[in-house]
């Protein structure tokens, strides 16, 4: 690829940076600046300038500009508003009906405009469901029911702990739990949030009252109402309560502080369960209770009374959370943890989009021996960046080689589409891969006694809708990159014979042929390179495909389950 | 009825309409993106029960185009080229532009309102946020614009200017930035 036989403008340097040169002029300065000490140095204070100007929006824009004055509004009520002046069956009934002009069709027609308008009037007008008049409602609804401890779970980053709540002081079965609890009183305290009973609708408003400056958004989901509250003038940035409909019980909280530190809190169904003589509770093992959506509790029973736990999670349930995983595409690379633990099925995630984490719990939310559970404590995870990086210096003899390759295949443009496609497709099959070996992780044949035949007939349909994309990108890369291979190292790869394979192999082998494309392409650094990779690249998509076509053959009887 | 009471009535309406997939993305995009709209709509000088207003309006817009059917490509683009003409129409009729800056420099400034910040930090973004008052108005919103995502055509579409011209407006606000012009 020509070089830029000068050094790039600053605004060049700037488009560069941004990812708006064409591709050519891209590669131009690309090559520029891997010779040019001077302007990678340019270009490292404009990438400096640009941080600044992010952090910026983040540490000065975001916090200090004025919060919204008002409450945001409820958008659906707004989208009703649309679709109601936009029907056109309205309208179009009513011409028919005035159609034929006569007085006293007139004046009806007036009236019963004039009580549809009045009516419409009084239906968009209602003002939206306010954070305070909620919490009043929960409030005063709390005071009607017996007035009982009640046994609530806290999850941290780093702890999980039940205690009983309503009481001044709460016991712990360790010193470790002892510890954690102190430290979560005093975040609690110095966020003047009261740690007696945190899961009330009456802490929650007294901690809402008292903050300088507040946004609250009332959301309905499905059984219950959510009201979160954010805040610069607390040590608690975000709260929010959520309140089961039927009787305005709150059923879950979750909390979020100024150092990132996140708290969740969920009542927990135990009805044995009663506070130490001292009035203390104490920390234990029970599960929290699943969120009920739907059943209103009868008014004679307490609120901490719960309906029968439900059995145990099976291996089946776990797999069941897969299957849905799957129906929804959330098993190809989203970081989803899927953990059986404590009769019950956790579904956990950091850093999900909120789209895909709406999509799991729908998906999964019902499933009373399922919780689901996210967090945003972290960023999520950055996919790797598979463009050429400008620092990255690309071994000579590897330049040599795609300058080769390139020819072969009628120019470099045609080979960074190429390298493009490839590695896309690559990213694709490890997604699969990766699936694939997570399944073989969690339901290994020893543990297929455990599953129904309908079930054992579940994992292996997903599993081969896995294994059969893989096997197709597999066959893509092949056909893409074999004939340019074959003409570099002048011998193709002698096919493999393999009859059987695993999932682990399988994925071993995906694994390495990624690596050895990513070595090729020029997406990691080239310091394991020889002159052999190619080989060994033709080499290694062979196995591969020899791998996807022999995984889960059925080769002694129906019923073996292959890894 | 209670305004709360009825509230449920209304949210439950709308959720059970078998249309709601539309609804919905809009409203998680309304989710995601109204306070970044509602802030550039103060950048532009709005006050901010205006700026709010104006979020909020831009998203019902965003509702009732896609319901008529029309293709939108880049949604969030879209979103901040309607804010922009949106936002300098209200402008328009206030009476005077709003105090952008002026509390912004106080609370920045303030160490009860960011104690986690030490002098230094706090020093620097004064000095960052002064240097970026003192571009031009062009550049700051190709600045704020390019903040939130918007690639050089979708910044110029919002702008009603060319490419090219948000490259150079660009690259002199982030010149001046450089230097740390005030």
């Amino acid at each position: 690829m020509k070089t830029l036989t000068r050094h790039p403008e600053d605004h060049e340097l700037l488009l560069y940076a941004d990812g708006e040169l064409p591709v050519r002029a891209a590669g131009r300065v690309r090559s520029h600046l891997e010779a040019c000490w001077n302007c990678r140095s340019g270009l490292e204070e404009l990438e400096t300038t640009i941080g600044d100007c992010v952090r910026y929006r983040k540490d000065v824009l975001q916090p200090f500009l004025p919060s919204p004055p008002a409450p945001w509004m409820d958008i659906y009520q707004g989208f009703q508003r649309i679709d109601a002046a936009t029907e056109p069956g309205i309208f179009t009934r009513l011409s028919k009906f005035l159609a034929p002009v006569k007085a006293h069709r007139w004046a009806t027609a007036a009236v019963a405009l004039l009580a549809f308008t009045a009516l419409l009037y009084r239906f968009l007008e209602t003002p939206d469901v306010q954070a305070a008049e909620l919490l009043q409602k929960a409030v005063a609804a709390a005071g009607s029911r017996p007035d009982k401890p009640r046994r609530i779970e806290i999850r941290t980053s780093q702890h999980r702990l039940t205690r009983i709540a309503g009481v001044r002081s709460a016991a712990a079965s360790s010193a470790a739990d002892v510890d954690a609890l102190n430290s979560l009183q005093a975040l609690f305290v110095a966020a003047k949030y009261d740690w007696d009973d945190p899961l009330s609708a009456r802490s929650y408003q007294a901690w809402r009252n008292q903050l300088a400056d507040k946004r609250d958004e009332v959301t309905q989901e499905p059984g219950a109402y959510r009201v979160r509250t954010t805040t610069g003038s607390s040590e608690l940035v975000a709260a929010s309560l959520t309140l089961r409909t039927p009787d305005l019980t709150p059923v879950q909280e979750r909390f979020e502080f100024r150092d990132r530190e996140w708290v969740e809190i969920a009542e927990i169904a135990d009805v044995s369960v009663a506070p130490n003589a001292d009035g203390s509770g104490v920390a234990g093992s029970a599960s929290p209770r699943k969120f009920e959506t739907n059943a209103a509790p009868p008014a004679s029973v307490p609120s901490m009374s719960a309906p029968a736990m439900p059995a145990p999670a099976s291996i089946g349930d776990e797999l069941h959370v897969f299957a849905s995983l799957h129906q929804i595409g959330a098993d190809l690379g989203d970081p989803i943890e899927v953990t059986r633990t404590g009769g019950t099925v956790v579904v956990g995630g950091v850093g999900l989009d909120p789209h895909l984490r709406q999509e799991i719990n729908d998906a999964l939310g019902n499933d009373p021996h399922v919780t689901v559970r996210f967090s945003d404590s972290s960023p999520p995870v950055a996919r790797p960046d598979r463009s050429v990086a400008p620092e990255t210096a690309v071994n000579p003899d590897l330049r040599q080689l795609q300058a080769r390759m390139a020819d072969q295949v009628g120019g470099r443009v045609r080979f960074d589409e190429l390298a493009a496609q490839v590695l896309d497709l690559s990213d694709n099959m490890m997604a699969r891969a990766y699936a694939l070996r997570r399944l073989a992780e969690h339901f290994p044949p020893e543990s297929e006694s455990g599953l129904s035949p309908a079930d054992l007939d579940q994992l292996q349909r997903i599993r081969q809708e896995h294994a059969a994309v893989l096997r197709q990108r597999a066959a893509d890369i092949d056909r893409l990159l074999r004939p340019m291979l074959v003409s570099v190292t002048g011998t193709p790869a002698k096919p493999s014979a393999i009859s059987q394979t695993n999932a682990e192999d399988l994925f071993q082998s995906a694994r390495q042929v990624e690596k050895l494309l990513a070595m090729m392409f020029g997406t990691v650094p080239g310091e394991a390179w020889d002159d052999r990779l190619p080989a060994r690249l033709l080499s290694g998509i062979t196995d591969l495909r020899a791998r996807s076509e022999a995984f889960d053959r059925p080769t002694v009887s129906p019923d073996r389950r292959d890894r | 009825m209670s305004s709360f009471s009825l509230g449920k009535e209304l949210a439950g309406t709308v959720r059970k309409d078998g249309a709601a997939t539309l609804q919905d993305e809009v409203a998680q995009l309304f989710v995601e993106a109204r306070d970044d709209v509602y802030r550039y709509l103060l950048s532009l000088g709005l006050y901010p029960p205006q700026a709010q207003e104006g979020a909020q309006e831009v998203f019902l817009r965003l509702y009732a185009t896609l319901k008529k059917g029309e293709k939108i490509q880049n949604p969030r683009a879209w979103i901040f080229r309607v804010a922009h003409n949106h936002g300098l129409k209200i402008r328009s009729r206030q009476t005077s532009q709003g105090p952008f800056d002026a509390e912004l420099e106080l609370r920045i400034a303030s160490s009860e309102m960011n104690p986690e910040q030490n002098v230094l930090e706090r020093e620097q973004n004064l000095r960052f946020h002064k240097a970026v008052h003192g571009l031009s108005e062009q550049q700051q919103r190709c600045l704020f614009l390019r903040l939130e995502g918007l690639r050089y055509p979708e910044i110029a579409s919002a702008l009603g200017i060319s490419a090219s011209a948000v490259g150079e407006f660009l690259r002199r606000a982030i010149a001046r930035l450089k230097r740390g012009e005030l």
